[in-house]
């Protein structure tokens, strides 16, 4: 069985053909070794950084910047916002405080990506 | 700096220098009128004391200012700069990075895939701990060409600053629905993609339910997927062009993983609505552009997104007669992205619309260095127009930056035999 995958990793966008061989997957096509890898996973168990916001009180800012430290399972992200949508922060929130330990239970952490200080700017 | 203008506003300098000390701010003091003139010498007389916050320094001569480009202002203070100055007009710096919350940054600089508020983070805490002065929420109205800034902030009215060298930075604005003209109603829910991300991610306000995008931009690629993550149905992206003008990746990310249906070689010809947007109609064109007749269909939608291209914002560049390159949009740069006119330099998305932030650091880096050495007047004996040499285009080539290549003693290889 072969499948053509358009490797995310970097901008080039190789497409990179998986084959599966047996046990084996061959990859053709990739312009490095971390597409190779992402096509291996892509065929296996394609996965996504999830990326939103969660709403936060005290600050200028209404809402915060918040990212998956790994990529969760690419259908998960509905799951995710379900989850996400329920939460309010306080400011100051630290950069990359950790708001959900082992989010949606894949051992990955959920974390804002922008210091917030209290009615103010970054 | 805090100026107390009576005895009752001094009273309030001493409630703020205890605040702000009880919160940690550092090196804050009051100091009295003589040292006030000694460091603003236009303040108006009527000034009894001032309250010093070094972090925030607003009202001062400048060696050297700057708009926005954390980079370049880090570059030009590493290089010797002296005193750096960023100006933006939004409330926070970083730009437009802020607003594009998505992955994809920083992997060659950093060989890390951030989100733009990340990458900012990065070169905000360096300013903060460089101490270099900013001042947001301020907008700079003009400059002039002897290298002063009038800017205008709500708190401290307006204000001209006097520098040595002056780096742009405003980057680029997005073509609206009047530059590229599609006729039909007047509706509301019509936005740009970048004021979409804007109000979504920043403001966290929703733009509508059923969306239509076009234009399969980057902008529009990644708002496509931003909207569906928000709950909102997107129901297409339509792109004049025959293939996607974004990269990739992100047609794969965000439009394939999402099943968001995309039309190549598509133009939407009309707009439908009383109030609010209520239905587009788009049509296929042909080879030249030209929409092919009867091949009109409909999107009901309550929202059109534009993600139709970007133009670098050089008004300010333009009212001091820079010099302008078509092709780009911006100015005409050296390899220190030194603009025409001396001790005015250029970086980032004012240039040319980059597509990539790893290389508008890299740019904004030499930037930056140009700026410091022309503030320490090392440039002065590279301004001789026979060690100038100008890149012309070859053919296919639609756009060269930088344009013009001097004979800087620390490039890399020597071009001049
Ligand atoms: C939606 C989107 C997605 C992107 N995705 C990626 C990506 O995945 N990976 C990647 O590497 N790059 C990406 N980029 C590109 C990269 O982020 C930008 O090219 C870069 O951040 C531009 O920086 P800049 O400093 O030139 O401009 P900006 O960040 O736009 O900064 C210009 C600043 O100048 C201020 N300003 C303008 N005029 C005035 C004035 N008169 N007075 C005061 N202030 C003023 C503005 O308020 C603004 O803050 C993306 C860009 C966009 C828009
Ligand atoms: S295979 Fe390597 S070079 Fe090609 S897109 Fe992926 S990461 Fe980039």
């Amino acid at each position: 069985m072969s499948h053509k995958v358009t490797c995310i990793i970097c901008p080039k966008s190789c497409i990179i053909e998986t084959k599966i061989i047996g046990n084996e997957i061959i990859t053709l096509g990739e312009g490095c070794n971390r597409g190779k890898k992402y096509a291996i996973t892509e065929v296996t168990d394609p996965r996504r950084i999830f990326t939103s916001t969660v709403l936060i009180g005290g600050s200028d800012l209404r809402v915060v910047p918040v990212r998956t430290t790994k990529p969760i399972r690419k259908n998960d992200w509905k799951k995710a916002k379900k989850i996400i949508e329920k939460l309010k922060l306080n400011a100051p929130v630290d950069f990359g405080k950790i708001i959900i330990s082992d989010f949606l239970e894949q051992g990955i952490n959920l974390i804002v990506t922008r210091e917030v200080m209290k009615d103010n700017n970054f | 700096m805090v100026v107390a203008l009576n005895d009752e506003e001094v009273l309030i300098l001493n409630t703020l220098l205890e605040q702000g000390l009880t919160n940690g701010v550092k090196n804050l003091r009051i100091i009295g009128i003589e040292e006030l003139i000694k460091l603003e010498p236009n303040i108006c007389r009527d000034a009894k004391s001032a309250l010093i916050v070094p972090s925030a320094g607003i009202v001062d001569v400048h060696r050297f200012v700057i708009a926005l480009a954390e980079f370049a202002a880090i570059s030009a203070k590493e290089n010797g700069a002296g005193k750096v100055l960023i100006i933006d007009r939004d409330f926070y710096l970083g730009g437009i990075l802020q607003q594009c919350i998505h992955p994809g940054f920083g992997l060659k600089k950093f060989g890390l895939e951030l989100t733009g508020p990340e990458y900012a983070h990065r070169l905000i805490k360096k300013i903060l701990y460089m101490e270099i002065d900013y001042i947001v929420d301020a907008f700079v109205l003009e400059i002039t060409k002897n290298k002063e800034i009038f800017l205008i902030n709500s708190k401290i009215g307006v204000r001209k600053i006097i520098s040595k060298a002056i780096i742009f930075a405003m980057g680029c604005r997005e073509r609206t629905r009047g530059s590229i003209k599609i006729p039909g109603d007047r509706p509301a829910g019509i936005f740009t993609a970048g004021t979409a991300q804007r109000l979504i991610n920043v403001d966290g306000l929703m733009v509508g339910k059923k969306i239509v995008i076009l234009g399969s931009g980057d902008i529009g690629l990644i708002m496509a997927r931003r909207c569906t993550i928000e709950g909102a149905k997107v129901e297409a992206v339509v792109e004049i062009l025959p293939y996607p003008s974004g990269l990739n990746r992100n047609v794969q990310q965000c439009l394939v993983d999402f099943e968001i249906p995309l039309f190549l070689k598509h133009t939407v010809i009309n707009i439908k609505g009383n109030k609010r947007i209520n239905k587009i109609i788009f049509s296929e064109v042909d080879q030249n552009r030209k929409v092919i007749n009867g091949t009109e269909k409909e999107i009901e939608c309550d929202t059109l997104l534009l993600s139709v291209g970007l133009i670098p914002e050089n008004e300010l560049t333009k009212k001091i007669e820079i010099e302008i390159d078509n092709s780009t949009g911006g100015p005409f740069v050296d390899n220190l992205f030194q603009t025409s006119r001396e001790g005015f330099f250029a970086c980032g998305n004012v240039v040319q619309v980059y597509d990539l932030v790893d290389y508008v650091s890299e740019d904004s880096d030499l930037a930056g260095k140009g700026a410091a050495f022309y503030v320490n007047g090392k440039m002065k004996s590279y301004n001789n127009p026979n060690k100038k040499v100008f890149i012309k285009k070859g053919k296919g080539i639609k756009s060269i930056v930088p344009q013009v290549i001097k004979d800087y003693p620390f490039l890399d290889k020597k071009i001049f035999p």
